[in-house]
C-alpha cells in the first residue's frame, strides 16, 4: 500500500482543519477544527509506522497517536469548560468578541 | 572563635537578617512597637555576631582569607558559596553591620508615610543581608546575587516610603543599575569562559595573573567598570543619585551613601582590578580624569543646590570621586586611600543623611532659603552635630573626611606599573585639581552652614517649637560621631587593618 | 635638664588637655572653664622657657632631637609618623606661642566677661594654641598640614564668634576660603617633595631628612621649584601676603583677643616658620628665593600704605601685620633666615601688645574706630604706655626689639647679591617710613586731642593690664638677644641654627660672585662697630669648631653694628613720626585731613614753599592716591577677583547643574527611557487580541519559511 493515500488524506484533514481555526468565529467550531488538525496528525504518525517500520517491534508512532488522542480529550475538556464559561459571562461563543488579551 | 575553622560564624552572620526579616513577617501588624524592637534586637544580635567575628579576626594575618566556607552551590555551572572574610572586607563589613544596628534603633520613634513598619524593617533587613553578602562572597556568581538582591528592597524603600517624587526616583536608581549590572555579568561569563579553568572563584581568577590577552581584558574590564561605575557613581553616570537620595526616606539614604556606593568602588578592587589588571591599567588614567571631573563637577553642583539633601547627594560625588583617584592610582597606598575613602564616607554622609533627615522632621522641608539660618539659635546642640559633620566631611585633618582625600592625592603622584613614565603629567594635573577641588567643597559646606546655622531665625520658625535632638537620636548617632573623630585620629583603625590584605590583592595587579 | 627636650610633645599636649577639659566640663567651674586654659598655658610656659633655655645654651648649631612613632601604615610600606622635632627654631615657637597664648588667655578673662559662649571661646582658644604647636613641633610635613588646617578651622570659628551678624559670617567664610586655597598649594607641595624621599625611609614626610636631601643636591630643579612654589602658595594665603591677603583685614570681625593671638603673633606667622623650616630646601633655587622676595616686598610695601587711610584701629594693625608679615618674607627670601624668623619671634610680642592694646582702647570706648577715641592717655595710662612702648617697636625706634629685626632685614637684603637684595633694602626703609608714620597717627589720634568718646573711658582692670605689661617690657628685651650686644656665640642666629643650615650652601652663588655683590656694602660694613672689615669673615659663623664657611654659606653669623642703617633708620623714625606729628598731633580725625593741614599749608607754603611740595608731591600721593589706590586695588580689585571667582564658579555651577546636568547628561538617560516608551506604543498595535489573526500570521509564516527553505534547496 502506498503512502500517497493516507498523506493526501491528512493533508485534506489538516487544511480543512486550518481553515476552520482561521475562519470560523465560533468557537465550539474552531474547538472541533483544532480536532481535526490532531487528527490529521494521527493519520500521518500511523500511516507512517505502518508503511515505513512494519517491523519495529516498538511501535512509537502509534504510541505517540494514542498520546495525541488522550491529550486531545484533555484539551477538549478543558476548551469547552472555557467556551463554556465564556457563554455564561459574556452570553456569546463568538471568538471576534474575545479581545481581553489585546494590547 | 578560631578564624580559620569558625566559617559557621560568618556564615550565620550574614543569613541572620534574612531570617530575621522571616520573624518580623510572622508578627502581626497592628503590633507597631513590639515590630520596631524586634528589628533592633536582630540587628543588635547580628552587630554583636559581627563584632565578635571583629574581635576573633586575626589582624596579624589580615592578607589571607579568614572565616572561609567554600562548598559547592550549583554545581552544574561550577558555582560555589564561597564567603570568607579579609582585610579589606572587614571594615566594610563592619561599617553594615553598624549602619543597619542604627538605622534600626532610629526607626524606633521616625518613620516616614505610610508607617507600616513591618514591611520597611523587613526590607532593610533583606537589604543588610545583600549589602554584606556582596562584601564577603569570594565567587564571581554568588557576588553578582547579592549584588541584584540589594537592588530589590532598596527599589520598594524609595518608592513606597520615599518623598513626592518617589515613583519616578526609585525607577530610575532601580533601571539604571540593573541596567549597568547586566554589562557586569556579560564581563564575568566573559571571565568565566575566557579563564579556561572555567571557575569564578575570585581568588583563583585572581592568582592566575591576568585572563586572557590586554583586548580582551580591555574589554571586560570596560563592562565591568560600566556596572561599577554607575553604583559608584562615577560622572557621568551619577545623575540616578541626586534623585534616589533625595526622595529615599532617611534610612534608605543613610545605607544607600554609607554602603551601597561603597559596593561599587569594592567591587573595582576586588574583581576588577585584580582579575583584569592589564585592562585596569589602561582604563586607569581615564578612570582618573572622570574621579577628578567628578571632585570639581559635583561640588560645583552642591553650590547650586538649594535643598539639603540633594546638596548632601552631590558631595557624595565629589568625594567617591576622591575615592576613585585612589583606585586610579593603581598602587598600594591609593588602594588603601580608596578603602578608607570608603569607610569614611559612609560614616560622614550616612551621618549627614541622618542630620538631613531630622532637619526635615523638624522644618518639614528641605529648602534652604525656607530654613533660613538661625538653627544654632533655634536647636543649639543640633547646629554644633551639623557644623561637626560638615566640617569633617570638607575633610579637615583629624577627622575621619581628611585621609582617603589626602591619601589619594599623595598615592595619585606616583601610580603604580608604567603609569608614571605614560601619564606622570597627568596624574600630576589631577592632583592638583583634586586639591582645588578641596576648596569647593570647603566652600559649599560653609555656605551651607552659613545659611542653616548662623544668623537669627526667621520670622517664621522664632516661635516654632523645634526639638533639639532628640534620645533616640543621640543613641543612634554617637556611635558614628565618635567614629568620624576617631577615625580620624587613629587612621591605623582601618589602614592598618587593610594593609596586609591590600598588599596581597596588589602583588596580582602590578606583579 | 636634657629630659626637658624629650618632653617637648607635652608642650603641645597640655592645650589640647585643657581644650578637652573646658569643652567637656567648662560649664561647671567657677571660671567658666577660663581657669584650665590659664592653667596649662602657664604650665606649657614653663615647659617652653626650659626647652628654650636648653636649646638656647647647646653648642651651636644644636642637633635636633627627633622622635616620631609610627602612627599608621600607609600602603606599599610607607608610614604616617606623628612625632617631634625639637631644634632652636622649635624652641622659639614654643616660647612665642605659649607666652603669648598665656596673655591673651589671661586678658580674656576679662575682656570676654559675661560674653554668650565664654567656654566655647576658651575652648578654641587652646584648641588653637594646640594646633599651632603640633604644627611648630613637626617632625614631617603631614603632620604640619594637620596642624595647618587646624588653626585654620579655630581661625574660622574664633573670627565668626559673632556668628549672628551677617559680616562676621562672610569674614569667617572669606578667611578660611582664602587659606583653604593657599592649602591646595600646601598639599601639592608637600605631595611633590615626598615624591624624591620615597627611597629614603619609611616616612616619605619627614622634614630632617627632606632638608639634607636638598641640601645634598639630592632633589631635582623641578620637584624643588614646583614644590616650594606650591608650599609658598600657602604661605601666601596663611601669612597674608598680596595677593591673598585680602581675609586678614577681614578677620578683626573677631574679638580683639584672638585678634592679637592669631591674627597677629601666631596663626599668620605659621607661613614664615614653615618656609624657615624648610629653608635648606627653598635654598636651592634662586627663582623660588627671589619670587618669595618679590611677593614680600610687594607685600610689605602696599599693605604699609594702606594702613594710612583707615579709621578702625584694628585695621590699622591689621594691614601692618600685613606688611611686617611682608619684612619677614622678603628676609627669608633675600638669605635672611635668621632675621627672618628674629623679625617673627619680636613682632610676636609688640603686635601681640598692640592688638591686646587696641582691645583695651575698645573695650573703654566700646568701639573700634579712632574717631571715637582721642584723649585717651589721661584715662588709660597703663594702656597709653604700653601702646606706645608697643607703636615705637614696631616703627623700629632705635634699641627696641622691633629696630633689632628691622635692622637684620634690612641687612639680610644688603648682604644679598642679586637685585632682590637692593629692592628689600631700599623698599624696606621706606616702608619703614610708612610703618612709622601710621603708628604715629595712631597715637596722636588715640591719645592726643579731645576725648570723643561717648562713653566715659576707664582704665581696664588688672587681668587685661598686666598682660600688657608684660608684653612692653618684651617688646623691648626680646631685641637683645639677636643684636651685637649680645653674646657672638650664643644669640639669636646660633639659638635657630640647624646643623644642615650650618653647612649648607646656596648652589646658585658663586664664589667671586657674592664676593662682589657685597663689594659695594663692604665699605659701609667696614664702619661696623664690631669691625667686621671683609665679606668673608661677615659671612662667617662662628661654628663648634670655630671654623669659616664659603661664600655661599646661609648662615649670617652674628649680628654686628650697621651704622648706616642705624642712622637710615633713625632717621627715617624720626621724619615720619615729626610729619605725624604735624599732620595729626591735633588729634582730629573728624576734621577732613586735607582741611587739617589747611591752615598749616597754608603758612608753610608762604615761608617756605617745602611743605606745599611735601604736601602735594608727597602727602598727598601717598596718603590720598597711593594709599586709597593702594586700598581701593586690595578692596575692589583684588578682593573683587575673590568675590568675582566665588561668582563665576556658582554661575559656573548653575550652568553645569541647570544645563549639563539636568539637560544633557540626565536628558540622555531619560532619552533612552522614553524612546522605549515610544516604541513600545506603537509595537503594542500587534497584541490585537484576536487568537485567529494569531493562528493566520502562524500559517502564514510556516508557508514563508516552507518555501524559503525549499528555495534553498
Amino acid at each position: 500500500m502506498s503512502l500517497v493515500g493516507p498523506l493526501l488524506l491528512a493533508t485534506f484533514l489538516f487544511c480543512v482543519g486550518i481553515y476552520g481555526v482561521i475562519a470560523r468565529r465560533n468557537a465550539v467550531l474552531v474547538l472541533m477544527s483544532v480536532e481535526l488538525m490532531l487528527n490529521a496528525v494521527n493519520i500521518n504518525l500511523v500511516a507512517f509506522q505502518n508503511l515505513l517500520f512494519p517491523a519495529e517491534a516498538a511501535v512509537s508512532g502509534h504510541l505517540f497517536a494514542l498520546f495525541i488522542i488522550a491529550v486531545a480529550a484533555a484539551e477538549v475538556g478543558v476548551g469547552l469548560a472555557i467556551v463554556l464559561n465564556l457563554f455564561r459571562t459574556r452570553a456569546t461563543v463568538n471568538v471576534d468578541d474575545v479581545d481581553l488579551m489585546r494590547w | 572563635m578560631d578564624p580559620q575553622t569558625a566559617g559557621w560564624a560568618l556564615v550565620v552572620a550574614l543569613f541572620l537578617p534574612l531570617a530575621g526579616a522571616g520573624l518580623l513577617a510572622l508578627i502581626p501588624a497592628r503590633l507597631d512597637q513590639q515590630i520596631r524592637r524586634a528589628a533592633v534586637v536582630i540587628t543588635g544580635v547580628s552587630f554583636a555576631l559581627v563584632a565578635a567575628i571583629t574581635a576573633a579576626f586575626d589582624f596579624g594575618d589580615a592578607g589571607t582569607l579568614q572565616f572561609v566556607t567554600d562548598v559547592s552551590w550549583i554545581s552544574a555551572i561550577d558555582a560555589n558559596f564561597h564567603v570568607a572574610i579579609d582585610g579589606i572586607s572587614l571594615p566594610l563589613f563592619f561599617l553594615t553591620y553598624l549602619l543597619t544596628f542604627l538605622c534600626a534603633i532610629y526607626t524606633l520613634s521616625n518613620l516616614p508615610a505610610p508607617g507600616k513598619p513591618k514591611g520597611f524593617l523587613g526590607l532593610m533587613l533583606l537589604l543588610q543581608t545583600g549589602m554584606a553578602g556582596t562584601f564577603v562572597a569570594f565567587d564571581l556568581i554568588l557576588f553578582f546575587i547579592f549584588w541584584e538582591l540589594v537592588l530589590v528592597p532598596m527599589f520598594f524603600m524609595i518608592g513606597m516610603w520615599g518623598g513626592p517624587r518617589r515613583e519616578y526616583a526609585s525607577v530610575k536608581f532601580f533601571l539604571y543599575t540593573l541596567f549597568a549590572s547586566i554589562f557586569m555579568l556579560v564581563a564575568f561569563l566573559a571571565i568565566y569562559f575566557q579563564a579556561g579553568a572555567e571557575t569564578w572563584s575570585i581568588p583563583e581568577l585572581s592568582a592566575a595573573a591576568g585572563v586572557g590577552g590586554t583586548t580582551f581584558q580591555t574589554w571586560a574590564f570596560l563592562g565591568i567598570f560600566f556596572g561599577f561605575a554607575v553604583k559608584v557613581p562615577m560622572w557621568p553616570f551619577h545623575t540616578w543619585l541626586p534623585d534616589a537620595h533625595t526622595e529615599a526616606p532617611t534610612v534608605g539614604s543613610v545605607l544607600l551613601a554609607g554602603v551601597l556606593l561603597k559596593m561599587g568602588t569594592y567591587g573595582f578592587i576586588r574583581i576588577a582590578l585584580p582579575i583584569l589588571p592589564e585592562g585596569a591599567m589602561r582604563f586607569a588614567p581615564m578612570i582618573g580624569v572622570l574621579a577628578v571631573i567628578g571632585i570639581i563637577y559635583g561640588s560645583l553642583c552642591c553650590l547650586a543646590q538649594t535643598d539639603v539633601k540633594r546638596l548632601i547627594a552631590f558631595s557624595s560625588v565629589g568625594h567617591m570621586g576622591f575615592v576613585m583617584l585612589g583606585i586610579a592610582a593603581m598602587n598600594e597606598a591609593g588602594i588603601q586611600a580608596a578603602l578608607f575613602g570608603n569607610i569614611a564616607h559612609g560614616v560622614i554622609t550616612g551621618m549627614l543623611f541622618f542630620l538631613a533627615g531630622s532637619m526635615h522632621e523638624r522644618y518639614h522641608t528641605r529648602e534652604i532659603g525656607v530654613i533660613g539660618g538661625g538653627m544654632l539659635v533655634k536647636m543649639p546642640k543640633y547646629g554644633v552635630l551639623l557644623t561637626y559633620v560638615a566640617v569633617a566631611s570638607l575633610g579637615l585633618p583629624g577627622l575621619a573626611g581628611f585621609w582617603g582625600e589626602f591619601a589619594a592625592m599623595w598615592a595619585a603622584i606616583s601610580p603604580g606599573g608604567d603609569l608614571g613614565d605614560a601619564y606622570g603629567g597627568l596624574y600630576l594635573g589631577l592632583v592638583i585639581f583634586a586639591a582645588i577641588g578641596t576648596v569647593l567643597t570647603a566652600g559649599y559646606f560653609l555656605w551651607l552652614l552659613q545659611r542653616v546655622n548662623l544668623g537669627q531665625p526667621p520670622a517664621r520658625w522664632a516661635d516654632e517649637p523645634l526639638d533639639d535632638v532628640l534620645r533616640i537620636e543621640w543613641v543612634s548617632w554617637v556611635p558614628l560621631l565618635l567614629l568620624i573623630l576617631a577615625l580620624g585620629v587613629f587612621p591605623r583603625l582601618v589602614f592598618g587593618v587593610q594593609d596586609a590584605a591590600v598588599t596581597n590583592l596588589m602583588s596580582f595587579v602590578t606583579g | 635638664m636634657d629630659w626637658m627636650l624629650d618632653y617637648a610633645w607635652l608642650v603641645p599636649a597640655l592645650p589640647l588637655l585643657s581644650a578637652a577639659l573646658i569643652a567637656a566640663f567648662g560649664k561647671l567651674m567657677p571660671g567658666k572653664g577660663s581657669e584650665l586654659g590659664v592653667l596649662s598655658l602657664a604650665v606649657a610656659f614653663l615647659l617652653s622657657v626650659g626647652i628654650a633655655w636648653e636649646t638656647f645654651t647647646a653648642p651651636a648649631p644644636m642637633e635636633p632631637v627627633e622622635h616620631a612613632f609610627e602612627w599608621s601604615p600607609l600602603g606599599g610600606g610607607f608610614v604616617i609618623e606623628l612625632g617631634m622635632l625639637v631644634d632652636g627654631l622649635t624652641a622659639m615657637m614654643f616660647l612665642l606661642v605659649t607666652l603669648v597664648s598665656l596673655m591673651v588667655h589671661i586678658y580674656s578673662r576679662e575682656y570676654m566677661q559675661g560674653e554668650p559662649r565664654f567656654t566655647f571661646f576658651f575652648a578654641m582658644l587652646s584648641l588653637f594654641t594646640f594646633s599651632m604647636l603640633l604644627l611648630v613641633i613637626a617632625n614631617n610635613t603631614l603632620q604640619a598640614i594637620i596642624g595647618w588646617e587646624l588653626v585654620g578651622l579655630c581661625s574660622f570659628l574664633l573670627i565668626g564668634f559673632y556668628w549672628e551678624k551677617k559680616p562676621n559670617q562672610d569674614a569667617a567664610n572669606k578667611a578660611f576660603l582664602v587659606t583653604k586655597f593657599g592649602d591646595v598649594g600646601l598639599i601639592v607641595g608637600v605631595i611633590v617633595l615626598s615624591v624624591p624621599m620615597f627611597g629614603a625611609s619609611g616616612s616619605p614626610f619627614n622634614i630632617l631628612e627632606l632638608n639634607q636631601a636638598a641640601a645634598d643636591g639630592a632633589i631635582g630643579q623641578g620637584t624643588i621649584v614646583l614644590g616650594m612654589l606650591m608650599i609658598f602658595l600657602a604661605c601666601v594665603s596663611k601669612s597674608g601676603q598680596m595677593p591673598l591677603h585680602v581675609w586678614l583685614p577681614d578677620a578683626m570681625a573677631g574679638p580683639t583677643p584672638v585678634s592679637a593671638l592669631i591674627h597677629a603673633a601666631t596663626m599668620v606667622t605659621a607661613g614664615i616658620f614653615l618656609l624657615a623650616r624648610l629653608y635648606p630646601v627653598m635654598a636651592q633655587s634662586l627663582l623660588v628665593m627671589s619670587v618669595v622676595a618679590v611677593v614680600g616686598v610687594i607685600t610689605l610695601f602696599f599693605a604699609g600704605l594702606v594702613a594710612l587711610v583707615q579709621d578702625d584701629l584694628k585695621k590699622v594693625l591689621a594691614y601692618s601685620t600685613v606688611s611686617q608679615l611682608g619684612y619677614m618674607m622678603a628676609a627669608l627670601g633675600v638669605g635672611g633666615y635668621t632675621a627672618g624668623i628674629f623679625h617673627l619671634f619680636t613682632h610676636g610680642f609688640f603686635k601681640a601688645l598692640l592688638f591686646l592694646g587696641a582691645g583695651s582702647l575698645i573695650h573703654a570706648v566700646h568701639s573700634n574706630n579712632m574717631s571715637d577715641m582721642g584723649a585717651m592717655r589721661k584715662a588709660m595710662p597703663h594702656t597709653f604706655w604700653t601702646f606706645i612702648v608697643g607703636s615705637i617697636a614696631l616703627a623700629g625706634f632705635p634699641l627696641t626689639a622691633g629696630f633689632f629685626s628691622k635692622d637684620e632685614v634690612l641687612v639680610a637684603g644688603q648682604y644679598w647679591p642679586y637685585a632682590t637684595g637692593g629692592l628689600v633694602f631700599w623698599v624696606g626703609l621706606a616702608a619703614a617710613f610708612v610703618t612709622a608714620f601710621y603708628m604715629a597717627r595712631v597715637c596722636f589720634l588715640v591719645f592726643w586731642g579731645e576725648s570723643r568718646s561717648h562713653h566715659p573711658p576707664h582704665e581696664s582692670g588688672r587681668q587685661m593690664v598686666a598682660p600688657l605689661v608684660v608684653l612692653a617690657i618684651l617688646s623691648i628685651a626680646s631685641g637683645y638677644i639677636g643684636s651685637p650686644v649680645w653674646d657672638d656665640d650664643n644669640n639669636f642666629g646660633t639659638w635657630t641654627a640647624t646643623p644642615v643650615l650650618a653647612e649648607a650652601d646656596y648652589p646658585f652663588v658663586a664664589d667671586d660672585e657674592l664676593g662682589t655683590g657685597l663689594q659695594g656694602g663692604g665699605e659701609v660694613l667696614a664702619g661696623g662697630a664690631q669691625g667686621q672689615a671683609g665679606s668673608a669673615s661677615v659671612l662667617a659663623v662662628e661654628g663648634e669648631e670655630g671654623e669659616g664657611l664659603g661664600a655661599g654659606s646661609i648662615l649670617h653669623g652674628p649680628p654686628s653694628w650697621h651704622l648706616d642703617v642705624l642712622l637710615m633708620a633713625l632717621a627715617v623714625f624720626l621724619a615720619a613720626v615729626a610729619l605725624a606729628w604735624r599732620i595729626y598731633g591735633r588729634g582730629k580725625p573728624e576734621e577732613d585731613p586735607t582741611l587739617n593741614m589747611g591752615p598749616l599749608t597754608t603758612v608753610l607754603v608762604n615761608k617756605y614753599g617745602f611743605d606745599d611740595f611735601g604736601y602735594r608731591y608727597i602727602v598727598v600721593p601717598v596718603r590720598d592716591h597711593a594709599a586709597r589706590w593702594a586700598s581701593w586695588s586690595s578692596n575692589v580689585v583684588l578682593d573683587g577677583i575673590v568675590a568675582g571667582a566665588g561668582k563665576l564658579t556658582r554661575d559656573a555651577a548653575m550652568t553645569t547643574y541647570r544645563v549639563l546636568d539636568q539637560k544633557v547628561i540626565d536628558g540622555g538617560v531619560n532619552g533612552a527611557a522614553f524612546s522605549a516608551a515610544w516604541w513600545s506604543e506603537r509595537l503594542k498595535r500587534v497584541q490585537s487580541g484576536d487568537v485567529q489573526r494569531y493562528a493566520a500570521v502562524l500559517v502564514a509564516g510556516v508557508i514563508v519559511l516552507v518555501v524559503v527553505f525549499a528555495a534553498a534547496r
